[in-house]
Parts: C-alpha cells; structure tokens; sequence
C-alpha cells in the first residue's frame, strides 16, 4: 500500500526541482555538476527514504549553522541533508499544482507557479 | 410514384404475413450498410485520422505522469514519455498485442567496422537478465553487422517468454543504420529511415513502436538537433500509416537542460504539424466512406417509401447515393476552402444528410427540365 502511494508521488520532478532548478537552496556544493547526477538512481533512493518515513524512520537532525544577522546577534539556520531536501520538495509538488488550481492568480502577489511548459521550475522566473 | 402491392385474393392472415415478411427483409436491406460500417470499424478499429488532444507538452507534468499522449497524425496514436531500460518498469504503460524498439546502430562505410549504440548496448544487458537466448542472437547480430549504408533498416525478432516480458514488453527491434561520426550530417538518413521503420512495423502487424532520439547523443556538440530529429520524424509520420501507437521516448538520465531543450523542441514541431487540425478540430478516420456508409440506410428508408426495395431498384439507389456524396465531396471542397477541418466535417455532415433525406426528391432534379419547350 505505501509502496503504490509513494510510486504515485512526483519524486522525478522534485529530484530536478531541488537539484537543478532551485537555487536559493544550493542543495548540491558548486564543485558538483548537476549532470553527474543519475537522476533514475537518486529518484529509486528518494522512494526508498519516503517509505521508509512513512513506515515511521525518523529524519536525521538538520545540519546546524549560527549565520549572524544586521544586528550582530547570530541566528540559527537549519540545513536539511540533500536526500531530505528532495523529499521535502517531493511533497510541495505533490500540492503545488493543486493548490494553484484553486487559487486566483490575481491576488497572488510574490511568485506565480510555473506556466512555461519548457521549463523544469516551481514558480516562473 | 406511391409502393403498391397486388393484395386481391390474399386472406388477412396471410396479407399479415406477408406484411411482416417483407417488412423484414426491407428492414435487413436498409441496415445492410450499417452491417457494412460495422465490419470496418472492427477491421480498422480507429476514429480519428488526425487530432490534437495537446496543444503542447508541459515537462513538469511529463516528469510527474507519463506517458502523455500529444493527439492522433494519420490514425497513429502519438504519446510521449521518459524512459530508462534498467528501470525495473521500463515501458509497463504499453498495451497491445506487439510491440517493436527502434535502436540506432553506427557503420563506417570505408572500413568494414560498425559500433553498437548505447541503447544497443543497454538492450543486450537488459536481455541478459530476461532472456539469454535473445542476448545471444543479439550479440552474433551485432557481430555479423559489418557493412551497410546510413539510412539502412535492418530488424530481429525477439522469443521473450510470457514470464518475463512485462520486464521487457518487446517482441521486435528495429535497428536505423547511421554513418559514425557527427551525427548531425544524419538528418536524411532519420527521416527515410523512420519512414522505413514505419512501413516495416506496418507490415509486420507491430501495433506499438517505441521511438526513442535516434543517432541523438547529448555530450556530443555535433550531434543531430532535437528540432531537425523531431521535424524529419513528423515528416515521416505525416506522409505514412504506421502502427496504430507510437511513443516517443526521452531518456530518463539527460541533464535537466537537454530534456528542456528536447521538450521545447519537441513542442515547437508539434505545434507546427498539428496546425491544420488545432483546437477542436479533428479529421475521422476513412471518413466519407464510413459518412456514406452511416446515411445510406436513411437514404434507402426514404427510398423505400416511394419504390419496392428490389435487388435491382436497391443497387440503383445504392449506386446512385453514393455517387452523390462522392460527387458532392468536390462541392464540399470548393466551399469549405480557407476553413478547417471542423466547417468542412459539419458541411459534409449536413450535405450527407440531406442527400440522403431529400434523395428521391433530389435525383429528379434536372436544369434540362427547367428550359425543356415543352415547359415553355
């Protein structure tokens, strides 16, 4: 049962999404080149780590790092491993173009979900 | 002229009788045509000729499902999907009774030396695990495969067992010779090539053929555009009736700017091919022939309400009907030239109809009548 729900699960799109398209993240280091990557092999150990979330795993704890703001005082950014990444962004996408259907694209004032069809992005650049 | 019938003599019983009798026979000679269209469609079980049921491809949606299925170009289903063979369901979204993969494979014609693809390559793999005969009639294949010339199709049947061909759900491979080196310089040979892949999964009753971007390799800087892969292989799908699916396969392991660049592509020659027949639109399969064949019984009831259905007063109004709408065809042309196929589809429709409605009111129409002297 879990292993037909988490097949239906976007985990290709997410992989590229995460690895490739999101750059605010930088889930990879910049000596990484993104085309190393065996997407169809990253895309079989996201699966395995879903269900295995889902069979009750718990995540490791997220990389901690202090990153001081204007006012000096340090604040503490939490770094998900890069697989954690993927299966985070695996169930935005899992949503995204749900919600986007139901929303007024009007009253949407920061980003706009992707409409480029040519394009492997969450919102349109 | 009114149907009579010499009834004098005939008791009611029998008058009933003869009523019901003739009343059946009259019923099976106007469903006649229906049987007719009924044994077509089971022959050619298809509908459309040409539509588009997608405008464009969206790649995110591609990564999420698949396949997605584009439309129909000349009564060939065309889908799209991102493949990779060592995956453990490579191709479990394809139905029918057989199925063919495409493969490139690279000759040199000056030296008698050819090199195996890496589609070719991973296909011998796969077959190692799943049928080892196979994997052994493939590798001798490859070995024997010296010569030829770019452009060159060449085929092998595979014997997959029942058990393990959901793991590889392929009967047939086809192999598209190509000349080494850049790839580019093959633009002819993919299009006379897919042409003749087409006719031979034709005649070989294949009714799914797995395409993948032939003679396409993503690190190489000469190799063949995917706008030129994509242009030849709608050329060749437009001008020839192959098998009844087709599905074209990108690779599951390209970087995401090579399946961006394949699916812009990919988009841009669709969008150009199914021109003609956007939207709404749509062209049906052997239509004048089924739309004939579906208004000829209303044609013959109407018919048979001012003439005896007789065998020889029936192939007259068989004949003749048809040579209407065959006649009417080139009118419907002439009037429908500018538009789509959609306003030429309702102008045949209504045309059909009413010839067949108004028949035998219609073929007493003659302009010799209206300047006869006698008239005068």
């Amino acid at each position: 049962m879990v292993k037909r729900s988490v097949s239906a699960l976007p985990i290709g799109l997410a992989v590229r999404l995460a690895l490739d398209a999101i750059s605010y993240s930088n889930a990879l280091p910049p000596w990484f080149d993104s085309f190393t990557v065996s997407y169809s092999v990253r895309e079989k150990v996201i699966a395995r780590k879903i269900e295995q979330y889902l069979n009750g795993d718990r995540p490791r704890s997220p990389f901690e790092i202090l990153v001081p703001k204007k006012t000096g005082a340090p604040k503490p950014w939490f770094i998900p491993s890069v697989n954690d990444q993927i299966v985070l962004q695996t169930s935005v996408s899992a949503l995204a173009e749900k919600i986007n259907r139901v929303i007024d694209p009007k009253r949407v004032l920061s980003y706009q979900y992707n409409t480029d069809p040519n394009r492997v992005q969450l919102v349109n650049s | 002229m009114t149907r009579t019938f010499k009834v004098q003599g005939l008791t009611p019983r029998t008058l009933l009788s003869h009523i019901h009798k003739d009343g059946i026979c009259r019923g099976v000679l106007i469903l006649l045509p229906l049987l007719v269209l009924s044994g077509d469609l089971l022959w050619f079980p298809l509908v459309y000729e040409s539509r588009q049921l997608a405008k464009n491809i969206s790649i995110t949606s591609l990564l999420k499902e698949q396949p997605i299925c584009l439309g129909t170009l000349k009564a060939q289903n065309i889908y799209v999907s991102i493949d990779n063979i060592n995956n453990s369901k490579y191709l479990s979204y394809i139905k029918g009774p057989s199925s063919a993969l495409a493969i490139s494979h690279f000759v040199t014609s000056e030296s008698q030396e050819s090199r195996v693809g890496a589609l070719g390559q991973a296909v011998l793999g796969k077959l190692a695990s799943v049928s080892p005969d196979d994997r052994r009639r493939l590798y001798d294949f490859f070995n024997r495969l010296r010569t030829g010339h770019a452009g060159e199709v060449l085929e092998l049947p595979l014997n997959i067992n029942a058990e393990q061909h959901r793991r590889f759900p392929i009967d047939h491979l086809f192999f598209l010779l190509f000349e080494q080196g850049p790839s580019s310089n093959n633009k002819d040979a993919v299009s006379g090539g897919i042409t003749k892949i087409l006719e031979m999964a034709k005649r070989g009753h294949i009714s799914t053929l797995i395409i993948p971007c032939l003679a396409y390799s993503w690190g190489d800087k000469n190799s063949i555009s995917f706008a030129d892969f994509f242009q030849s292989l709608f050329d060749s799908l437009s001008h020839t009736y192959g098998p009844r699916n087709i599905y074209l396969s990108l690779y599951t392991d390209w970087p995401t700017f090579t399946l961006e660049e394949a699916v812009t592509a990919l988009n841009r020659v669709w969008a150009y091919q199914s021109g003609g027949f956007s939207a709404l639109a749509f062209v049906l399969y052997r239509m004048d022939f089924r739309l004939t064949l579906l208004f000829l019984p209303l044609c013959l009831l109407v018919s048979s309400f001012f003439v005896p259905l007789t065998a020889k007063n029936y192939l007259i109004i068989v004949f003749s009907f048809i040579g209407s709408v065959v006649g009417a065809g080139r009118l419907i042309d002439f009037v429908a030239q500018g538009h789509g196929s959609t306003f030429r589809f309702l102008v045949q429709v209504i045309v059909t109809a009413v010839l067949s409605a108004g028949f035998p009111f219609l073929v007493n129409w003659n302009p010799k009548n209206l300047f006869s002297k006698e008239r005068g």
